[in-house]
């Protein structure tokens, strides 16, 4: 049987690690799909939705309705990143541009047509608005529902999808098609 | 009909498995200190719990015996002869037997006899 969010709060509450892990490995995706449509960097966002997590530990007795953590752990993610954002104009409109078109630095660990894919991704993304970066990311990077991410967003399903939409089809125009998923569930409408 | 998905796996943290272990492992290093500081807070009150429960149990006999005692007494019956057969009827603890037959009260030792006897 699934042990539930709201159980394995409870049990975090009390210092256990191992239901922290499993907190963690569940949403660490989620909070950076959020952290990377306000920041557009990987890396930048990989350091915020760490700060998320371990400041939703330091703060979990705020998290008043444990069944729903992932939206609370979100929100934190999200304040995070644009306090990032904000400490770091110069630095964030960098990659922005970088991701724009230049070439922007490679990581060491990673071959360089994972790079060049990372980089026109980016690119891709910074067009868009952050609403439909933030809706695009959370459905087709970590696999939310519309209905979840409506609730998230406190926004009406269908403007949820019409989202989606237009981010996905500026998306297509930028990116071609080497980048797309032929997605049956959303050709069936069954999300 | 929505246009295709689009695929994020080179910007997805958890298509590297060693990316993605090292990024959990991270954050649980970070959080340490936090959990070890919770852990600690909680023991006290486990502890606490753990006391609670045979003591109240042998504080709810006690009072039962006690009563028991006083209605007997009254009654102008032998007590001592009454006595172990309260004490099997309510499955009281041998050292709580002792002291309560002896008629002296309970000193430390007796009350911890009487937890340990608790345990399962």
């Amino acid at each position: 049987m699934t042990v539930t969010d709201a159980q394995l709060v409870e049990r975090a509450r009390g210092g256990d690690a191992d239901a922290f892990e499993l907190l963690v490995r569940r949403h660490l995706r989620a909070a950076y799909a959020v952290a990377l449509a306000e920041l557009g960097d990987p890396a930048e966002a990989e350091d915020a939705c760490q700060d998320a997590l371990v400041t939703a530990l330091e703060k979990l007795e705020e998290c008043r309705q444990p069944e729903r953590f992932a939206r609370w752990l979100l929100q934190i993610a999200r304040n995070r990143a644009r306090s990032l954002r904000r400490r770091s104009a110069v630095r964030a409109a960098d990659s922005l541009e970088e991701a724009r078109g230049l070439p922007g630095p490679a990581r060491p660990d990673r071959d360089a047509e994972q790079a060049e894919l990372r980089s026109r991704l980016l690119g891709a993304l910074a067009t868009l608005t952050p609403v439909q970066r933030e809706v695009v990311l959370l459905h087709d990077l970590e696999g939310w529902r519309h209905r979840e991410i409506a609730e998230w967003l406190g926004l009406p399903e269908g403007t949820v999808r019409s989202h989606l939409f237009h981010a996905r089809r500026a998306l297509r125009a930028r990116l071609g098609a080497g980048l797309l998923v032929e997605d049956d569930a959303d050709a069936a409408g069954s999300d | 009909m929505l246009p295709d998905r689009i695929d994020f796996s080179p910007l997805d943290p958890s298509a590297d498995g060693v990316h993605w272990e090292r990024l959990v492992a991270s954050v649980m290093a970070r959080a340490g200190a936090e959990l070890s500081r919770r852990a600690a807070e909680r023991a006290p009150l486990v502890l606490l719990a753990w006391w609670a429960k045979p003591a109240l149990s042998a504080a709810a006999v006690i009072a039962a015996i006690a009563t028991g005692t006083l209605v007997f007494v009254g009654r102008g019956g032998g007590e001592a002869e009454r006595m172990p057969g309260i004490a099997d009827a309510l499955e009281v603890p041998q050292p709580v037997r002792a002291w309560l037959t002896e008629e002296r009260d309970p000193t430390v030792s007796d009350v911890m006899m009487a937890l340990e006897d608790q345990q399962p």
